[in-house]
């Protein structure tokens, strides 16, 4: 089976949406509201970076689980596709 | 002025910390067409950081530190603030910074860069430029800093002219997020964006004044001219900015609200086609232009003569109707009006009120906000004496009577508008009574003595003080005759009232008998309190408080003509006596008058010939004003 296949096509866009989500999980703008806390400035500014940088946390952890759930419908769309192409084939 | 407080080698950590974030999400993308939200959310991320949070920590990390080595503490304000005691305790203990909030504006727009944004602001989409939270966030500081420099403005002027296009954006977007707070006060982000776009407009205020005004033409041609181009919202927003007098805010006022009203319907059908601030929450265009009518002395008077033409855009345009109040009682105040405009702006208020088919008889429900006559009423109460029947300050007809009359009946029809009405003549007898018992007359009682000291009441000597009495007797009765005496304590009140004023105007007239005889004054006032210590009681008299009134005020003058006769040594002929019997106390009296004065004339005494004379014509006005009066309260 080639990579033009169809299936094929999509379990590899899976593959990349999910490597993708992985490497945008652990990137460093999931950890970096850690060093925006009360420990290293006070004020109105602070408070709103701080929440700001919680909510950019929230939004790319969300991201992230649109792209798996992305991948997931890829990859149930290939099935299908490998199903009807073997039972076309018998 | 609030302080901010931080760790510099951990700022800088995360300064560096949010660099790296920065350079890795830019090294992140995936073209995948599933994946286009996640990027969106990412280009978000990155303006964020790039546009706002770097260059903020750097400007904090930038700033002149106000404690640390070589910083003037001294300049420190505010510590009692909790938030400012903590940020100390953090500098004095721990050896933090403290910078001033307002260095965190940014230090370095050149005019260049400041002509690059009027030109990218006229040229480019709008939408676009303010679309995320960090392009706000960096237009909002952008436009601060210009406005804040004469040079940055000229720069941005001379590259900008779209102020249509970029208000009415702004302005739907304030818009949108004050919606949100109405629906949801607890929305911080939604409150956070209305506090930037109202500070935008702030700034564009700042900079549309700093527009050359043009040598020739009317003033303010070129703000009407711009602003006629906008949503009038955008235009009420921008107005409010501008830091206008009090005559042309008012005339903007007018114009922007005039144009916002007549999307409404222009003969009987609506148009469906309403400004959105018409039907979202939160302050609409007239609430706007209101809040600053009330902060700019003199503009609520300029404004509500102004409103004499279009008494609708005053009264129905505001989401929040203790605005329009606000407006009505300090435009209409005595201390700022002058008498003739009072007039013809409270006239043109209430003709509004009786004729519009908003109006459907119904105090509880005729289509406007709750308690608009009460506010009507407190309109009015300073300038009842001119609704007394024998007052002509404002029209000397008796079409202007009838108006004036008509309207007072309109807005006694409601219970509430009538008590302050009746709270209002309580406190007038109170100052008259005052103003007996001091011996200082009448010039010195406010309610019923015109409006800035000026004397309402032109003449002087006997008729004066008559006219006085008259009026303010008269109007109490107004208030009666208009209700309808239909509630039993109202009824009585006004009774009481009008006794008591009757009663004052009395002594009043002890200078007419004084013409006759100087010792008449004592011997009248003796003779009228003998008399008057026995107050009819109404019920027993007539069913109606205004022949009660007319009883008193006869029996006062029946009296008094009594006491004056007595002392001119004349003994005949014998003067005329209230019939307390009498259906119309009042004009069977004028008739016996009339049948006196010849025989006063007989006498040929010329000092008792003009107090008799004087008496009667006042008697006489009286007569035929109440007489309209009388059929115009039956008409409503």
């Amino acid at each position: 089976m080639g990579t033009n296949d169809p299936a094929t096509r999509l379990r590899l866009r899976a593959e990349e949406l999910k490597r993708f989500a992985q490497r945008l999980e652990s990137a460093r703008i999931t950890t970096v509201g850690g060093f925006a806390g009360e420990d290293t400035w006070l004020g109105a500014m602070p408070a709103e970076c701080a929440s700001d940088l919680r909510h950019i946390r929230r939004s790319v952890l969300a991201g992230c689980d649109d792209l798996r759930a992305s991948a997931r419908r890829l990859e149930r769309a290939a099935d299908a596709i490998a199903s009807a192409a073997s039972t076309g084939g018998r | 002025m609030g302080y901010l407080a931080y760790d510099s080698d951990r700022l800088a950590l995360l300064r560096r910390a949010l660099m790296d974030a920065l350079a890795e999400l830019d090294s992140m993308s995936l073209s995948d067409a599933e994946a286009a939200d996640t990027m969106r959310s990412i280009r978000a991320t990155r303006a964020s950081l790039r546009d706002m949070w770097l260059p903020r920590i750097g400007d904090v990390l930038r700033c002149r530190a106000l404690t640390g080595n070589g910083a003037n503490r001294s300049e420190l304000h505010d510590l009692q603030d909790l938030r400012n005691a903590v940020a100390y305790e953090m500098a004095v203990n721990h050896g933090w910074l403290l910078v001033d909030d307002r260095s965190m504006l940014p230090q370095s727009l050149t005019a260049g860069e400041a002509a690059a944004l009027g030109e990218r602001l006229d040229g480019g989409d709008i939408a676009a430029l303010v679309n995320t939270s960090g392009e706000r966030e960096w237009l909002y500081r952008q436009l601060r800093t210009i406005a804040a420099d004469p040079e940055l403005t000229a720069a941005f002027l001379r590259a900008f002219s779209s102020w249509a296009l970029l208000c009415n954006e702004l302005g739907e977007r304030l818009m949108a997020a004050q919606h949100a707070v109405a629906i949801e006060p607890s929305d911080n982000s939604a409150r956070v964006q209305v506090a930037q776009l109202v500070a935008d407009f702030t700034a564009l205020g700042v900079i549309f004044r700093s527009q050359p005004q043009p040598a020739v033409g009317p003033p303010y041609y070129g703000e009407i001219l711009a602003i006629a181009a906008m949503q009038p919202y955008a235009g009420a927003m921008l107005v409010s900015n501008l830091g206008l007098g009090a005559t042309a805010l008012a005339a903007m006022t007018d114009t922007i609200l005039r144009r916002w009203r007549n999307v409404l319907p222009a003969d009987e059908g609506y148009d469906t086609t309403l400004w959105r601030d018409m039907t979202l929450g939160g302050p609409n265009s007239a609430d706007i232009l209101f809040a600053a009518l009330l902060a700019t002395p003199g503009a609520c008077t300029e404004y509500v003569r102004r409103s004499a033409g279009d008494p609708a855009s005053m009264w129905i345009s505001t989401a929040d109707p203790t605005l329009t109040a606000r407006v009505a009682l300090e435009g209409t105040a005595p201390a700022n009006i002058s008498m003739a405009d009072a007039g013809s702006v409270i006239q043109s208020w209430l003709d509004y009120f009786r004729s519009s088919r908003f109006a459907m008889g119904n105090p509880l429900m005729d289509g406007y906000p709750a308690g608009y006559r009460v506010t009507l009423a407190g309109v009015v109460a300073p300038y009842l004496a001119q609704f007394a029947v024998t007052n002509e300050d404002w029209g000397d007809s008796d079409a202007s009577m009838e108006a004036r009359l008509a309207g007072l009946a309109f807005l006694v029809k409601d219970g509430a508008a009538l008590d302050a009405l009746i709270d209002r003549c309580r406190s007038i007898v109170e100052e008259l009574v005052a103003a007996g018992n001091a011996g200082i007359g009448v010039n010195g009682v406010n309610g019923v003595n015109g409006v800035n000291g000026v004397n309402a009441y032109p003449g002087s000597g006997d008729t004066y003080a008559l006219k006085i009495a008259a009026d303010t007797v008269g109007v109490i009765g107004q208030l009666a005759v208009n209700r309808a005496v239909a509630n039993e304590l109202q009824r009585q009140q006004l009774f009481e009232l009008g006794w008591t004023v009757a009663t004052i105007g009395t002594a009043w007239l002890s200078p007419v008998a004084g013409i006759l005889a100087g010792g008449a004054t004592n011997a009248i006032w003796t003779t009228a309190g003998e008399h008057l210590a026995v107050m009819p009681n109404p019920d027993e008299v007539e069913a109606s408080a205004q022949l009660s009134l007319e009883l008193g005020l006869v029996t006062i003058l029946a009296d008094l003509v009594a006491m004056m006769w007595r002392e001119s040594r004349h003994r005949s002929p014998a003067p005329p006596t209230m019939d307390p019997t009498a259906k119309y106390p009042l004009n069977e009296f004028a008739t016996e008058l009339d049948k006196w004065l010849p025989g006063v004339e007989a006498l040929r005494d010329p000092a008792a010939l003009e107090i008799a004379e004087s008496i009667d014509d006042a008697v006489s006005t009286f007569i035929a004003r109440w007489s309209i009066a009388s059929r115009v309260a039956a008409q409503n």
